[in-house]
């Protein structure tokens, strides 16, 4: 439905940790379903040995968490798009609580993360949702908050 | 830098104003994405126990009090038990200014807990 230069214009996040690659159904305010291929070439592979083992090529577990919560922002943001923080808002995480992860995921895997908006209220969202990979859950995600803070709120706090 | 026991771990770590992480969030305010300190806290894990391939199998719960920045200073306590064949970790990340964290993650470990499970054994032994 769209791709990576479609996202850059609804969220701020940019290369190299603008973790999707594309969206493929979206309810604006209610669901979204974005996608990312995970290859070899992620950089933080680029430190591992010869001799590493096979679980040391699962995608970090942050990374991971990281593309899914980039989904999130990406609903919350479909109507009013932030692409530049500097000029609109941060969405910073909140909480998160029951996230579980079944599987550890590989490259070559293609994660779909499934986001469901459960409520927004004032400055903050609380989303739901799971990570599939050829139809197999790798994530499942119980709650997950993300609050909205202006440039100049954060900028008080680098003072502080 | 990590020190561990069998119960718990320490660690100190510093956001590095050079990682590339920070060219993309964000353009113009670098910020320290939040679950990246869930990976330091795994990373302590992984180190303390010396057990490169552990990976969490939840995040039970976790709690960002307030942003990190370039150059901050990480300060990483948690405690490990173990509790029906799973490690639990219970972590705190501080700052200078104060706690930005709280992470509570879960591993299914069978040969680590019968590690730890031997390490207190023998210290309680001793």
């Amino acid at each position: 439905m769209i791709g990576v230069a479609e996202i850059k214009r609804i969220i701020p996040h940019r290369f190299p940790v603008l973790l999707l690659d594309g969206v493929s159904e979206v309810d604006p305010g209610r669901s979204l379903v974005a996608y990312k291929a995970v290859t070899s070439r992620e950089p933080h592979f680029a430190d591992l040995d010869e001799y590493a083992a096979p679980e040391a090529y699962a995608y970090p577990v942050s990374l991971l968490l990281e593309s899914w919560a980039q989904a999130a922002v990406l609903l919350a943001r479909w109507a009013e798009p932030n692409p530049d923080v500097l000029t609109g808002r941060v969405e910073l995480l909140a909480g998160i609580r029951r996230v579980e992860l079944p599987h550890p995921v590989y490259p070559g895997s293609v994660l779909r993360h499934h986001v469901e908006l459960v409520r927004a209220v004032d400055d903050a969202a609380i989303f739901t949702g799971r990570t599939e990979v050829d139809g197999v859950t790798v994530v499942r995600v119980g709650q997950f908050t993300l609050a909205s803070r202006t440039i100049d709120m954060l900028r008080l706090e680098t003072k502080e | 830098m990590v020190r561990s026991g069998p119960t718990g771990l320490s660690a100190r770590a510093t956001i590095d104003p050079a990682d590339p992480v920070f060219a993309g969030h964000y353009r113009g305010f670098a910020l320290l994405p939040g679950l990246f300190l869930v990976e330091y806290v795994s990373a302590a894990v992984r180190a303390a126990t010396a057990q490169a391939g552990i990976r969490p199998v939840a995040v039970e719960r976790a709690k960002f009090h307030r942003p990190v920045f370039p150059g901050d200073e990480l300060a990483i306590e948690a405690s490990l038990a173990v509790d029906n064949g799973e490690l639990r970790c219970v972590a705190t990340v501080a700052t200078a200014v104060g706690p930005v964290a709280d992470v509570r993650l879960s591993y299914q470990a069978t040969e680590l807990v019968r590690q730890l499970s031997c390490q207190a054994t023998e210290l309680s032994g001793g």
